[in-house]
């Protein structure tokens, strides 16, 4: 009787050498000599022939393993990656193309080559992998998408204003959110590409959000299933341009803002955000490109010579009188406005918008008295300054000038967005008076300087400037410049005596005005009542 | 070297790319794409992963043209750097996550476990369709260590003899004999059941073989695919 564990051929698993020498047989490993002796034994031995013929039809079942065809992206993508990293050395290759077999290989070959010499440059920096550009769409998308916790949360705060889907109408984030969609379409080869055109700026930035993203892994799987209900929805172009904007928005914040943002909950998130949405906006368009800020500069130099300014200046400087505004610092003055007007300009309507009154600096504090003086001449300026900023706002750029009269903004919103538009080219404004000092610095000095500690720097600097423009300001202190008190609007009467004798006349610095009480305890609104002068 | 370069069109192929001919290399890739994406998928287990690491192998390749010298076939050079890569990727998710899955899905190509109809002992006279058989033998393969999984696609799917594969596993072609042996072992006993009674390899059959191969690592679905 055979036994049944012999019949399955298992019996045979206790010799492990036969089985050994089976499965090597059957792989066709087996010397002729130990083959012939197999094949003697398989034809002796039932359970060696059962186990032979199990064995062999479990290794002809793994025919049935699927052998996927590989599509003609990964091709394409491999030769690309491989072009980047030097198979661009083709120069004999057109009579090498000649042979392939396919007709369009010649066109391919060339077009890789030449995306090849693109991509080595770049490559040379990140090499994409398969991976990366497959998850590409996700890593772009994946920064904004975990600035909020639905695309619920989009809906509900564009339904409390209007400005998200304002702001998803400016051009940078409009581009933005179509590259999501846009990448999210395309092949991998594509992607690839695509990321080929941009500039290195552009790719530095992808590259570190695909880091970025690979690395934290936290938010990971919420931040995809975001990110494919976005692309599946209908609506995916305007919530894309929403989350897009929200993400600018964020960005604009503080990381202690964005932290406290989230520790709300999402109706009070989105009430807040509303508020704040248009101010960022706002700002956000006012935003100068660098060949505007150029054309603004000059403008500028325009309105400092214009009829509307002159007037306004020598108003300022009348209302002041020489003791404020004695004719060497009404100098320099002068000369910061024509020579950098952005920044003059600035400070000016700065101090228009000073709502407390100007305070005197201590007596050594160099920096701070030109900051006050700069303070007072504003002052003086408040009634002229509207047509100032008129004459000012003609120059801007049109859609600039569209976004304040869009805006709705009250007087002071306006000069504040004015003033911020003015920030930005001041920031490539420097006097001609601090350039000429700076440059004529020697090596020597220059190293002076910088061995010095800030303060101290900052001090000399001022000290040296001043002296080079026959100005110090010890010499204003000295004529009681600021220690007159807060200032009055409107004309002087005479003029005032200077130096020591205004000192001793106006006595010595007023303390700071205290709040006054009202009676039930609580600071009383509205400016606080100005001293009397001193009587003459 | 005579030998490999007129016996094996890779090697002539290879020789051509070590001379910067761009169509040798396309026409490799093209000859070994799909087979070596299919042996890393079951490497790795998910296909996203192993068409990465595939591409990295024709990278290597390409990038070591050069130097290269025909001493063995070529698809035996090729299968050892993505045996290797493969490694290092697996060592890179294992310590990426700890967790392990119980059960492999070596591709995402319809490798499911059974239907449970289909696989249940209700129809042990069934013919098995092909798709049934497919997913009976990727639970099979599943079962296999790493080494053993690697052997017997190699010898399968590559025809590499004993020593071509010791070659690419750092072995013995001893060594291979009886790795491969054990391998062809594990998988009978875990297909014969669904062969013979249409019975699929159950969770237990696969985690007693997991539990017998400490080598075995498993596959991670730590990366959510995203397209």
């Amino acid at each position: 009787m055979i036994d049944p564990r012999e019949h399955d051929g298992r019996s045979s698993s206790a010799d492990p050498l036969l089985h050994e020498r089976l499965v090597a047989y059957l792989d066709r490993e087996l010397p002729l000599a130990e083959a012939e002796a197999i094949e003697a034994e398989i034809a002796a031995n039932e359970a060696a022939r059962i186990k032979l013929e199990g064995l062999d039809r479990v290794w002809r079942a793994l025919d049935a393993l699927p052998v996927e065809k590989t599509d003609a992206d990964f091709t394409r993508t491999t030769l690309a990656l491989a072009a980047g990293t030097g198979i661009t050395n083709t120069s004999a290759g057109a009579s090498r193309f000649g042979s392939l077999k396919r007709g369009l290989l010649p066109l391919i070959w060339p077009a890789i080559a030449g995306f090849g010499a693109l991509a080595v440059v770049w490559l040379a920096a990140w090499v994409p992998q398969q991976r990366t550009l497959k998850a590409l769409p996700l890593a772009l998308a994946a920064d904004a998408l975990q600035q909020f916790e639905s695309l619920d949360y989009l809906e509900t705060l564009a339904q409390i204003t209007p400005e998200l889907a304002l702001a998803a109408k400016d051009p940078v984030i409009a581009a933005e959110a179509d590259d999501w969609l846009t990448v999210n379409q395309m092949t991998r080869s594509e992607r690839l590409a695509w990321l080929t055109t941009l500039d290195s700026s552009r790719r530095d930035a992808i590259a570190k959000r695909v880091a970025s993203y690979q690395t934290d892994s936290r938010n990971a799987e919420r931040i995809a299933e975001r990110h494919a209900e976005l692309v599946a929805s209908e609506d995916a172009e305007r919530l894309a341009g929403y989350a897009a904007a929200y993400y600018a928005y964020a960005e604009s914040l503080s990381a202690a803002e964005r932290a406290e943002l989230r520790e709300l909950s999402p109706e009070q998130r989105a009430r807040r955000v509303a508020k704040k949405l248009r101010r960022w906006r706002l700002e956000r368009t006012l935003t100068l490109a660098p060949g505007e800020r150029a054309a603004l500069a000059s403008h500028l130099r325009d309105v400092v010579r214009s009829e509307t300014f002159t007037q306004a200046r020598e108003n300022a400087f009348a209302r002041r009188g020489p003791r404020t505004a004695p004719p060497e610092l009404r100098r320099v003055i002068d000369a910061r406005l024509d020579s950098a007007p952005a920044a003059a300009l600035s400070r000016v309507g700065q101090a228009t918008l000073r709502a407390t009154p100007v305070r005197a600096p201590a007596r050594d504090d160099r920096r701070n008295r030109g900051d006050m003086l700069w303070l007072m001449i504003g002052n003086a300026f408040r009634e002229s300054w509207p047509a100032v900023e008129e004459e000012i706002v003609t120059g801007l750029p049109e859609r600039l000038r569209v976004a304040l009269e869009e805006a709705s903004l009250t007087g002071r919103e306006r000069t504040e967005a004015v003033l911020a538009i003015l920030g930005q080219a001041a920031s490539e404004d420097t006097p001609d008076d601090q350039r000429e000092q700076f440059e004529s610095l020697s090596n020597e000095q220059l190293a002076e300087y910088l061995a010095l500690p800030s303060n101290t720097m900052m001090d000399r600097l001022t000290d040296d400037w001043g002296a080079q423009m026959g100005v110090t300001t010890e010499d204003t202190v000295e004529r009681g410049f600021f220690e007159r008190g807060p200032q009055e609007r409107g004309p002087r009467g005479p003029a005032e005596p200077a130096g020591r004798e205004g000192f001793r006349r106006f006595g010595p610095p007023q303390p700071p005005p205290s709040r006054e009480l009202s009676p039930e305890g609580r600071p009383r609104r509205g400016r606080p009542e100005q001293p009397e002068p001193p009587q003459r | 070297m005579a030998r490999y370069t007129a016996s094996d069109p890779d090697v002539r192929l290879m020789l051509r790319v070590g001379e910067d001919d761009p169509a040798a290399f396309e026409e490799l890739v093209r000859r070994h794409q799909d087979r070596l994406i299919a042996v890393l998928t079951y490497q790795v287990g998910r296909r996203e992963l192993a068409e990465e690491l595939a591409q990295e192998v024709f990278l290597r390749v390409y990038r070591a043209r050069k130097r290269y010298a025909p001493g063995a076939k070529f698809s035996t050079w090729l299968y050892h750097i993505a045996t290797n890569i493969a490694l290092n990727a697996r060592r890179r998710m294992a310590r990426k996550k700890e967790v392990r899955m119980p059960i492999i899905s070596p591709d995402e190509t319809g490798a499911h476990a059974l239907d449970p109809v289909a696989a249940s002992g209700a129809m042990p006279t069934r013919v098995a369709d092909r798709q049934e058989l497919r997913s009976a033998v990727q639970a099979a393969i599943a079962t296999l260590g790493e080494r053993q999984r690697m052997a017997v696609m190699l010898a399968k799917f590559e025809h590499l003899g004993y020593a071509e594969i010791g070659e690419v596993l750092g072995m013995t072609a001893q060594g291979v004999k009886s790795l491969l042996a054990r391998a062809r072992e594990n998988l009978r006993d875990a297909l014969e059941p669904y062969l013979d009674h249409g019975i699929a390899p159950t969770d237990q059959t696969l985690s007693l073989s997991l539990a017998e191969d400490r080598s075995i690592e498993l596959i991670l679905p730590d990366e959510a695919d995203h397209d």
